[in-house]
């Protein structure tokens, strides 16, 4: 009895843990990033844009894992011209180009994309990707 | 035999099995090689593994998946590794391989509980891990959420068992954060603890019937408004449309299994006032409050930019099931058989008994079982029930534990399992270049890949995994009947 209690209190020390370990990271971000949060925010006073930003942005996602590269690529586009500054928008067009086998195109987008977030992990494993295929 | 029965009921062995299992399988077998390895919405996740809340990946449906993503960044940084696309795909290797030897060990535990025999833990291991979903999915495509998913669900059993309400409760957050039913699993699980000896009253048949024709009459309405009145259909890249050829079959097939659902219900004392109403109604209530507050406000605060998804949406959720369980005659069966082995099948032909052996282990059980297998049950991409799937095999095996052992039984549903896992048959996905059939499936070498989820099955392998499956029920059948299996010989 007394050995299924202690199990019983091992499995929460550890349920405890497997929590804390995301949220603290969780936290962490957000107060550190307080300001990019902000900027964010700020985009939802100007909620029309945002949200035909992120439709077109969400449409392009949908049309690339329904491997229509083309017309991702259209909605993609369609959000960078609503919103520039977003790094995901060209990490994903590049994706696009990169499936097409576009690969100079795809090089420029993810050139953009680390312009913006040099610290972007994706999208300079995307680069390099490109790269690689276009010097083979 | 003796030593080999002891390896069996040593609880590390099918733990360690898991693992060498995984890393044979990182190693040698297969990888998904669309988006770098990452997948489709695996690359959603990777994007969240490599920024969490700023990255664009996030949105109302995500942030409910958002857990095993937060976890492998967690390690990830305190490890000082980068979190580039191999990274990642590694990480969530270990990540899957550890679920899946977790659930492994909890489960041994459910089963040394109900003194299960090793011949018969044995059958329930190669059920619930021996199948595509787990022995091959999982490393084929390994940045998803569904290993982890399997794994909390399989901790959930083992709590429920041992009426852990503070382990509930830790699980249903991490649930909630990475599988969205496993929310609704874990508050009716606190709700309805488990007791031991559950009174076991049946309905009359009256009443049973009535339980029958409410469930097929929502059904119906579903089916008449969404697929005849609103004409829905699929209209995703590389998903059949319904077959119109075939539509009344395939609403009949599915009214039939909508028939008998509810049979997990019959248990006249689910029903009593007084089993609403116990000492720890009012802990259990407040336990639930609780979990609903903190994952409604989380879920907020998490989701800050307040991107919305298409997933996220009630009605997205009822027609998909809907119309992917209409389109071929009992697809979702064959869905669920090709992608989880001969559970289902076994499910079907031993129903009756695993009904009872539901009603006897409490309402919290048949009420989260009636719900999800009701609401995503159709569902025809069969990811979808991977949270029940250690709560079914569970049950089946303590039906299987009262039944006489039969050699050709446990060898029909071993072979069944060795096919379904599709080990032997390149799954990898080809190209673009595959094409598409008439129906709009696609074919080899994409459909090596997409054959094993229902709504993207061409016609060819809908057909062939049809008849695999009812063959197997059929000689299934004939060895419960005509081995008296579970039955006294006569003289």
């Amino acid at each position: 009895m007394e050995n299924r209690e202690n199990s019983d209190k091992v499995i929460t020390a550890c349920l405890f843990i497997i929590i804390l370990l995301p949220v603290v990271f969780l936290i962490k971000q957000r107060i550190e990033q307080a300001p990019k949060i902000e900027v964010t925010q700020a985009e939802k006073q100007n909620p029309n844009k945002t949200a035909a930003f992120n439709a077109c942005l969400n449409q392009g996602l949908e049309y690339y894992y329904a491997k229509e590269y083309e017309k991702s690529i259209e909605s993609t586009k369609k959000a960078i011209a609503l919103n520039p500054k977003n790094s995901s928008a060209y990490n994903n067009l590049c994706s696009a180009y990169n499936e097409l086998y576009m690969w100079e195109k795809a090089i420029e987008a993810c050139s953009l994309a680390l312009k913006i977030d040099s610290n972007f992990t994706l999208a300079k494993n995307n680069l390099n990707w490109a790269k690689n295929n276009l010097n083979q | 035999m003796n030593s080999f029965k002891k390896i069996l009921n040593n609880r590390f062995f099918f733990p360690v099995l898991v693992i060498l299992w995984g890393i044979v399988s990182v190693l040698f077998f297969e990888k998904l090689p669309a988006n770098n390895g990452l997948g489709w919405d695996g690359y959603r996740y990777a994007l969240i593994v490599q920024e969490l809340l700023l990255s664009s990946a996030v949105d109302n449906y995500t942030v409910l998946r958002i857990f095993p993503p937060s976890l492998v960044h967690s390690i990830l940084k305190l490890l000082y590794v980068e979190p580039s696309a191999a990274h990642i795909i590694n990480s969530f290797h270990v990540l899957n391989t550890l679920s899946i030897a977790v659930a492994a060990f909890f489960f041994k535990k459910c089963l040394a509980q109900f003194s299960i025999s090793p011949e018969n833990q044995l059958i329930a291991f190669v059920l619930l891990l021996f199948n595509y979903a787990i022995a091959n999915f999982t490393y084929y495509y390994p940045v998803m959420t569904d290993s982890v998913a399997f794994c909390v669900s399989a901790i959930m059993l083992y709590c429920y068992l041992r009426k852990q309400t503070l382990n509930l409760f830790l699980l249903t957050i991490i649930g909630a954060f990475t599988w969205p039913s496993l929310l609704l699993q874990g508050v009716l699980l606190i709700l309805f603890p488990y007791e031991n000896n559950y009174p076991v009253k049946t309905f009359n048949s009256r009443i049973r019937f009535g339980f029958s024709l409410f469930s097929c009459v929502y059904l119906f309405v579903l089916i008449a408004y969404f697929v005849f009145y609103s004409g829905q259909d699929n209209e995703v890249y590389g998903v059949p449309k319904i077959d119109q050829n075939l539509i009344f079959t395939s609403a009949i097939g599915i009214l039939l299994l909508f028939y008998f659902l509810p049979q997990l219900l019959f248990n006249k004392a689910f029903y009593y006032p007084v089993s609403w109403f116990t000492k720890r109604t009012l802990i259990s209530l407040v336990t639930c409050a609780v979990i609903v507050v903190i994952i409604f406000v989380a879920k907020d605060w998490l989701n800050f930019s307040n991107r919305q998804s298409h997933y996220y949406n009630l009605q997205h959720q009822l027609t998909t099931s809907m119309v992917f369980g209409m389109a071929k005659p009992l697809i979702s069966v064959v869905s669920h058989s090709t992608y989880f082995g001969s559970l289902f099948v076994l499910l079907i032909v031993l129903w009756n008994p695993f009904t009872k052996e539901v009603h006897a282990l409490g309402k919290g059980w048949a009420f989260f079982l009636f719900i999800n297998l009701f609401l995503f049950g159709l569902k025809t991409e069969s990811r979808a029930i991977i949270n029940v799937v250690p709560w079914l095999v569970f049950g089946l095996t303590i039906v299987l534990n009262q039944k006489p052992r039969n050699k050709w039984f446990s060898l029909a549903i071993v072979c069944f399992n060795i096919l379904s896992t599709k080990m032997w048959l390149s799954v990898n996905y080809g190209s673009a270049n595959g094409g598409l059939d008439n129906r709009g499936a696609a074919l080899f070498p994409d459909q090596g890949f997409f054959l094993n989820f229902g709504n993207r099955m061409s016609e060819k392998m809908w057909l062939i995994q049809l008849g695999l499956t009812i063959a197997f029920g059929i000689i299934i059948y004939f060895l419960i009947k005509t081995n008296e299996y579970g039955k006294p010989r006569k003289l």
